[in-house]
This record gives C-alpha cells, sequence and structure tokens, in this order.
C-alpha cells in the first residue's frame, strides 16, 4: 500500500480505516505524525537521548500491538498519555516515588478538560488587574493583542523562559479567578 | 489595543508543525497557535522543553531515523504475516472455487 496516498488523511479517518480493515499501515502513519512528539516529552523526563529513543520504541511497539478496538477522540492525548505512564513507572522503579518532581503529576481533570484562556477572553479584562505586573503585561501582550513570545521578549525584555513562565503562572491565577466568577453567576 | 483577537484554535500539532516552529519555519499565525498549545497542551510544552536539550541540527535527524525504524517495523509484520501463510488460511477461498467449479460442471452435464 502506498503510504504517501493516505498520509494527509485526518486521524479520525485513518483510525476509521484501520478499524475497517486491521491493515497496520494506517496505525504506522498516525504514529509517524507524533513519533517526535513523544521523543521530546521522554527526552524532557529522562534527559538522556538513548533512554528517550527507547522509550520512544517501546511506546510505538504498543501501540502497534494494542491499538484500541474502538476510535480514540485525540490520538495525540492518548499517545501522551502512554508515553508519560511510561516515563513515570521507569523513572519511579529507578528513583523511588519521592524524587519525582511534582509537576509530572497532572491534575485528571485538567487532563480530559484543559483550561484554554482563549475561550474566555471575554472575561480577562476584568480579571488582568489583580495579576502581578509582569503577569498582567505578558497575557496582555499574548492574548489581546495577540503577539508571538519573540515579539513579547522584545517589548518587555524579559528571556523566552520568563515570558514562558509569566503567561503559565498568569494563566493559573486567571483560570481560577474566572472560575470563581463563573460558579457565582451560576449560584 | 485589540480586543477581538480570534479565540486561537490549538487542534493537534503534528511532528512536522513542531520541526517548523523550532525552525523559526512557520508563519505569525500558525507560530502564535503553537505557542498557545504550549500553555493549553502539556504534551505540546514537554515535547518542546525536550526537544530544546538537543542541538537544533539533531532533530530532523532522530525524526527521520525515528520514521525509517517504524517503517521497516511495519515492513518486517507485512513479511512475518506472509511467513505465517499456511494451506489452512486458504481453505476457505478453496472450498468456495471447489463449490462454484461442482456446480459449473454440473450445470454443463445438465446441458
Amino acid at each position: 500500500m502506498n503510504w504517501k496516498t493516505y498520509s494527509n488523511e485526518s486521524d479520525e479517518t485513518l483510525q476509521q480505516l484501520f478499524l475497517s480493515s486491521h491493515n497496520l499501515v494506517f496505525v504506522g502513519i498516525l504514529l509517524d505524525r507524533y513519533q517526535l512528539l513523544l521523543f521530546g516529552v521522554a527526552m524532557n523526563y529522562f534527559k538522556n537521548k538513548s533512554m528517550a529513543e527507547e522509550a520512544t520504541q517501546q511506546i510505538i511497539e504498543i501501540a502497534l500491538n494494542k491499538w484500541p478496538k474502538e476510535k480514540i477522540a485525540n490520538v495525540k492525548g492518548w499517545l501522551y498519555i502512554i508515553m508519560r505512564n511510561y516515563c513515570l513507572q521507569q523513572l519511579r522503579d529507578k528513583k523511588g516515588i519521592d524524587s519525582l518532581d511534582a509537576k509530572a503529576w497532572i491534575d485528571q481533570e485538567d487532563e480530559a478538560n484543559p483550561f484554554s484562556l482563549s475561550n474566555y477572553l471575554p472575561y480577562l479584562e476584568a480579571a488582568l488587574p489583580s495579576l502581578p505586573a509582569n503577569q498582567e503585561q505578558c497575557i496582555r501582550l499574548f492574548y489581546l493583542q495577540g503577539k508571538n513570545y519573540q515579539e513579547i521578549m522584545h517589548i518587555t525584555g524579559y528571556s523566552f523562559k520568563e515570558v514562558k513562565s509569566n503567561l503559565q503562572n498568569g494563566k493559573r491565577n486567571l483560570k481560577i479567578k474566572i472560575t470563581a466568577k463563573l460558579k457565582q453567576h451560576d449560584a | 489595543m485589540t480586543h477581538n483577537i480570534e479565540p486561537i484554535s490549538t487542534a493537534a500539532i503534528t511532528d512536522l508543525q513542531l520541526i517548523a516552529y523550532l525552525e523559526g519555519n512557520l508563519s505569525e499565525a500558525d507560530k502564535r497557535m503553537v505557542e498557545a498549545a504550549i500553555l493549553d497542551d502539556e504534551s505540546i510544552e514537554q515535547a518542546l522543553e525536550g526537544l530544546a536539550m538537543l542541538p537544533e541540527s539533531d532533530i530532523k535527524k532522530i525524526k527521520r531515523q525515528l520514521s525509517s525504524t517504524l517503517h521497516k517495523r511495519l515492513h518486517r509484520n507485512e513479511k512475518r504475516k506472509l511467513a505465517h501463510f499456511t494451506w489452512k488460511d486458504a481453505l476457505p477461498i478453496l472450498i468456495v472455487l471447489g463449490i462454484a467449479l461442482l456446480g459449473y460442471l454440473f450445470l454443463r452435464i445438465l446441458k
């Protein structure tokens, strides 16, 4: 079968084709879309290239042998969770659970239903002044003025990491405030 | 100040977009899409952090290696499947062909 013929099909179509034909090439095309992402995630956990390569091969093997019989809503998310769990298991076996970075443990609710600030733009303006100045400035530039990271670095003088950290912390704080506001409305 | 920026779509981002982002080859809109995904999607954030630990020149090489290994593995699977082919696998087809042949001969005799 010609791989290229199907390489532009959506994740959903490729899953459908696999489920009706059981031809693993369709799963292969899907996996090839996200292999580097999986490798990057493993690299982030292990900080070691050969361990990350080994982990990626393990996950590919698992996915090829145990691809679900029903459609997956989010292929990338599904593969990511398998990889994350594999990495955590490896680290747990090696070092013991206590030494793991707390950040590695993701709130299950967030994982299934991530909070995207882009969907709450109307509430942003009211909540923004409550943030620390550096976070407010970065959030305004990114979400309200449509600037990218490089432009924000140029305007503010912050490094890439500082911009990312201000956006992430700002987003986390806004999530708390906006969610509380929405709950008040619902009550 | 602009207040009517459209919500950013963080639809599935593939390896090719990650490579283009790391190489600075994305349009402004796509770049913002990836950067919004860094904030909304832990897999993208972790993957980009992990890939940033490697020299930029390695990334495409790793992608090529991963793709090549996957192709070889699928090819091996195909060959293994063919190697395990036995007459038992062909039995249902042979039975149907046999019945069809008998039917044909029967009709010819009747004529």
